[in-house]
């Protein structure tokens, strides 16, 4: 019961939310103690404050598959469902990098391509360090940018599968997406007022310019 | 009472509500009976209207709270490693596993107990629907807002010792060192007065490495 999705919910291509997570790693968190333990009757504003506990991304690893705290609370969104604004504000959050990392696999997730294209792009102008464990539980250090990227770029993401994505192109075409922003033409001129309506996260404003491989 | 009445009626009336239609008898398909339901019905608004007159307070649907989180830690490991003797006498809160007191019945293991707190059974008997309230945009702004004043205030608190310390360590740096010139102080005078007392024991003393025995007392 607990762990139905929430009535309100709506369906992700044409799919229960919850099953965008593989039914094999869901019966993994759903089994493991730190959903017992910790999620049980979060609500998002609760889980914020799990979410910044969090110290490393990842998604099931070891040979009996065990499930990271970061993919668990994923799941709790996927089951809760918590509004667009809800999840633009996990990721406009300067202070807690996980809590962004975990919004921006949730917005990848269940998002639109716009959508993608619109909040996760700006993010890889965040160069901040964050860990991930692998699926044999070792851990790495990467760049947030890095992590991004990879959500764009791979099949599949922190155990999960990610959904396809419209190319860019194809939504240019539509005039649906305002142009592409570069990074490196955003620090170039340094006067820039986000009063268009447009995100840009002051990591983008502040840090170095660095130009992508 | 009409409540029950009414019920008991119904089961009653089950077994007539279908009837086979007299017109055609090789029809074999049930038909409602219309006029059994009427009844049934008519009795159930006596029952409803005599209710009303007599100004009982009607039962109202059970209203149960939206689920809340643990605000404690599930105690799992408190008891491990620990051996008990259980007679046939001891109460079930004593007797082996995991012991759930607002359902009052054990559990075998720490996996099992999980699952009976979070179960809907639990929940119920807490007084708790299984539904979590939905939180608004201005919910977790809160939220983020409240853990970053947690955060600063812990830095703050941390200064605020860190300099509590560091003036103690200065004021006892300067204690010591007035104490180590008062001491200096008093081997110069005492050592003036032992020149004219005795010459070989203080060359003695110079040799071994120290200016005399016993208190620094002048004598």
């Amino acid at each position: 019961m607990a762990n139905q999705t929430v009535t309100e919910a709506e369906y992700i291509y044409d799919n229960n939310p919850q099953d965008l997570v593989e039914k094999i790693v869901q019966s993994r968190i759903l089994n493991c103690t730190f959903w017992k333990e910790e999620c049980f009757g979060l609500t998002a504003a609760l889980l914020v404050d799990k979410a910044i506990k969090l110290r490393f991304i990842g998604g099931v690893f070891g040979c009996n598959a065990q499930p990271t705290p970061f993919i668990c609370l994923v799941l709790k969104m996927l089951q809760l469902q918590p509004e667009k604004d809800i999840i633009v504000e996990f990721i406009k959050n300067e202070d807690y990098k996980y809590v962004r990392a975990m919004g921006a696999f949730y917005m990848r997730l269940t998002g639109t391509a716009f959508d993608c294209y619109r909040y996760l792009k700006p993010l890889q102008a965040d160069y901040r360090n964050v860990c991930i464990q692998n699926s044999e539980g070792e851990f790495k250090i990467i760049t947030m940018d890095e992590f991004i990227d990879n959500l764009f770029k791979e099949e599949r993401s922190c155990s999960v599968l990610l959904p396809r994505l419209q190319l860019r192109h194809n939504l240019d075409g539509n005039n649906k997406i305002e142009p592409k922003v570069f990074v490196i033409d955003v620090d170039m001129n340094e006067n820039i007022n986000s009063s268009e309506g447009d995100y840009i996260p002051s990591a983008m404003i502040n840090k170095k310019r660095r130009i992508l491989p | 009472m009409g409540n029950s009445g009414v019920s008991q009626h119904r089961i009653n009336a089950q077994r007539t509500i279908y009837r086979r239609d007299q017109a055609r008898p090789d029809d074999h398909r049930k038909k409602w009976d219309r006029e059994e339901y009427e009844k049934i019905a008519l009795a159930r608004l006596q029952a409803e209207i005599a209710e009303e007159e007599l100004g009982l307070p009607k039962q109202p649907a059970v209203k149960r709270e939206l689920l809340k989180q643990r605000d404690y830690k599930v105690d799992l490991e408190s008891k491990l490693g620990k051996s008990v003797v259980i007679n046939k006498n001891t109460p079930s809160s004593q007797s082996g596993g995991y012991y759930c007191n607002v359902c009052d019945c054990v559990v075998k293991d720490s996996i099992n107990f999980l699952d009976h707190i979070n179960g809907t059974k639990h929940q119920r008997n807490l007084g708790m629907s299984m539904k979590v309230e939905r939180s608004t945009l201005d919910q977790v702004k809160a939220r983020f807002a409240l853990n970053k004043k947690k955060l600063e205030e812990k830095k703050k608190d941390y200064d605020l010792e860190q300099r509590v310390r560091e003036l103690k360590e200065e004021e006892e740096k300067i204690k010591e060192y007035r104490k180590e010139k008062r001491k200096d102080k008093k081997r110069k005078i005492d050592e003036t007065l032992n020149d004219d007392d005795d010459g070989p024991k203080d060359e003695m003393a110079a040799i071994m490495g120290f200016s005399g025995f016993g208190t620094s007392k002048k004598k």
